[in-house]
């Protein structure tokens, strides 16, 4: 295959390019990157383009395959990357989901300001950490029997409602009100079950994180008002998945999809592709077993909640709910209709992005459009963003999912210094409180694109309006 | 043939007939390992992940139990994958590493092999094996693969 080049690539707009059908003869739709010029340039030097241009010869792909501007190489599917394929004769594929099923983002809000919360923010970031188990090799406090483990898989919050971790205002603001339709516990392997029943309530380790923030800017105020974020206000961003479970359901559907796909007729350029029509008896059950490791992760994110919670009102005295203002997901597929065609979403690294009006969101963002949150590197700005009328034209309803690495995790741990990096946290007046030195240079910020930048192309191209900037005072990892 | 913890990390033309290293990858992780046979390089690419999840910690341990595996595959690279899945599955689910990796059988589609468990704690997590840019071919002086892995 050969590489690509700039020259491939056709500029349709100051932040949008297109690798054309013609460029390769499997492709079967067009492919489109938002990316600045100078991303653009950076990227034709790695294989994310490779990947990108890949996904567009799976059967049944609509048009056009894309790849959000925190693209960067992945397995098979690029990470930042959305494939729609049509449900009546495309193709699932458990690796464009990726192997952490329903990792996402939720974002806390708080009634306090920074100045209240201010001298209690050492104590409040020991006692989360104390209170949400993180890093690698350890299991969390508790431990789900078949029975409860099915609940969590059929029913995702309706089991954390009835179990007590959560309300039904919490439920309201999950996607899918964390109650995937569809899910079966029945096509989740076993062995997934038994990786994961343990973990739940457990923040895990890699990029997962939990943060303290600040809103330090409101960008867009009506929008903001609506989501329930003002100036200087506390908030909590927690980014986990569905930890083993979903790791273990992804390895042995790739698995099956790999053994299957020939008897289907598909050749695909990278085995890691693996898929099968979605129709299939065995597309069906991925799509079961997915729902119901989404489920299992918002039950994820609901455990670690309740935590935040407690450790909030124990620390600051203060006796209030910490509310949901959403949770978001970026490694899902969804059955979505656009443009009239049902189609499977594949969001792999982004996040779903749906405009006002849309069904699938809370009645009370239906004139926002749904909120996005686009976690920055640790110590950078996160931000808040909304969907648009644009994404569900332009974008099957999606936009990017976060700063995107630069530097691999290997190359990191050779150039940065630990105490330095803290250095620079402490500095910055961030607490911190991470399981291991590793844990914490992998995730430098110099290891990442700017998020800055990658949410400007979106803003830029008008899939999201830009609603808020939070910056971290607290960061909790593995 | 038995393997432990201490294979060579090493590449070059002076490497030694069995190894692995980890190559540079955006994001993930990326193993090569090597063997003077298809069996060296099966427990050689399990050593390397054990390394990564474990670290050093390893070394040195005495196992306190053997087990068995017995797995196939429609291919030879489907087959590595499988292998190093079920040992990732086994290692992360009972909180132990393995070492000690002795092949019994082992064809293109096919693999018995009996492993020892040591207790260790783990450093480092990996959630899967990948296929992308998956290889095992033969060359001079015996075998090697390259493994991407999701970490």
């Amino acid at each position: 295959m050969r590489p690509i080049g700039l020259a491939d690539l056709q500029q349709i707009a100051p932040c949008a390019w297109e690798i054309p059908r013609s460029f390769r003869n499997d492709m079967r739709v067009a492919a489109r990157l938002y990316a600045t010029r100078e991303m653009v340039e950076h990227l034709v030097q790695e294989r994310a383009l490779e990947q990108l241009v890949n996904t567009a010869t799976l059967p049944g792909v609509q048009e056009p395959a894309l790849a959000m501007p925190d693209i960067h190489q992945g397995y098979g599917f690029p990470i930042g990357g959305v494939v729609a394929t049509r449900a009546a004769d495309g193709v699932i594929s458990p690796g464009g989901v990726g192997y952490d099923i329903n990792c996402g983002v939720r974002l806390l809000a708080s009634g306090a300001r920074f100045p209240e919360v201010r001298d209690h923010l050492a104590g409040l970031a020991t006692q989360i950490q104390r209170d949400v188990p993180t890093g690698v090799g350890h299991g969390g406090r508790i431990v789900l029997d078949d029975r409860a483990m099915d609940d969590v898989l059929n029913t995702g919050l309706r089991w954390a409602i009835g179990a007590g971790y959560a309300s039904e205002a919490d439920s309201e603001s999950i996607e899918e009100r964390g109650c995937f339709a569809g899910a079966s516990a029945d096509a989740v392997p076993e062995r997934a079950r038994k990786r994961g029943r343990d973990q739940l309530g457990t923040l895990g380790s890699g990029n997962h994180f939990l943060e303290v923030q600040r809103v330090a800017r409101i960008h867009d105020r009506a929008r903001a008002e609506a989501f329930g974020l003002f100036e200087d206000q506390v908030t909590v961003l927690i980014h986990t998945g569905s930890r083993g479970l979903g790791h273990q359901t992804c390895t042995e559907y790739v698995r099956l999809m790999d053994q299957v796909m020939a008897q289907y007729g598909i050749a695909l350029p990278d085995r890691e592709l693996a898929c099968a029509p979605f129709v299939s008896p065995e597309g069906q059950a991925y799509f079961r077993a997915m729902a119901a490791a989404a489920n299992f992760a918002w039950c994820n994110r609901q455990l670690i909640t309740h935590a935040v919670r407690g450790a909030w009102r124990r620390i600051l005295g203060r006796d209030e709910d910490l509310a949901v203002v959403y949770d978001v997901s970026h490694n899902i597929a969804k059955l979505e209709e656009h443009g009239g065609v049902a189609c499977v979403v594949h969001r792999k690294g982004a996040t779903r992005a749906f405009g006002p009006g849309s069904e699938g969101i809370p009645e009370r963002y239906r004139s926002t459009g749904q909120p996005v949150f686009v976690p920055g590197s640790m110590g950078t700005a996160s931000y808040v963003l909304a969907g648009t009328g644009v994404a569900m034209s332009e974008t099957f309803g999606s936009t990017c999912h976060g700063a995107g690495r630069l530097m691999s995790r290997h190359k990191a741990k050779q150039t940065i210094d630990y105490n330095r990096l803290r250095q620079q946290l402490h500095d910055m007046g961030i607490e911190v409180r991470a399981a291991s030195a590793k844990g914490l240079i992998e995730e430098a910020p110099a290891a990442y694109k700017d998020v800055e930048q990658v949410v400007d192309v979106m803003t830029e191209t008008g899939v999201t309006v830009t609603v808020a900037r939070l910056v971290p005072i607290a960061i909790v990892k593995g | 043939m038995t393997h432990g913890l201490q294979a060579a990390m090493r590449s070059g033309p002076d490497q030694p007939a069995d190894g692995f290293e980890f190559l540079d990858h955006p994001g993930d992780l990326k193993l090569r390992a090597w063997g003077r046979s298809l069996e060296h390089l099966f427990a050689n690419a399990a050593s390397g992940m054990m390394t990564f999840l474990f670290g050093g910690g390893v070394d040195g341990s005495q196992p306190y139990r053997t087990e068995t595996i017995e797995i196939g595959a429609g291919d030879r690279e489907a087959l590595l994958v499988d292998w190093l899945s079920e040992l990732l599955y086994r290692a992360t689910t009972e909180y132990h590493a393995y070492m000690g990796f002795r092949m019994h059988e082992l064809t293109e589609t096919k693999l018995k092999a009996t492993v020892a468990a040591v207790a260790a704690e783990a450093v480092d997590d990996i959630k899967a094996v990948t296929h992308h840019e998956l290889s095992v071919r033969e060359c001079e002086g015996g075998w090697e693969a390259t493994i991407v892995f999701d970490t």
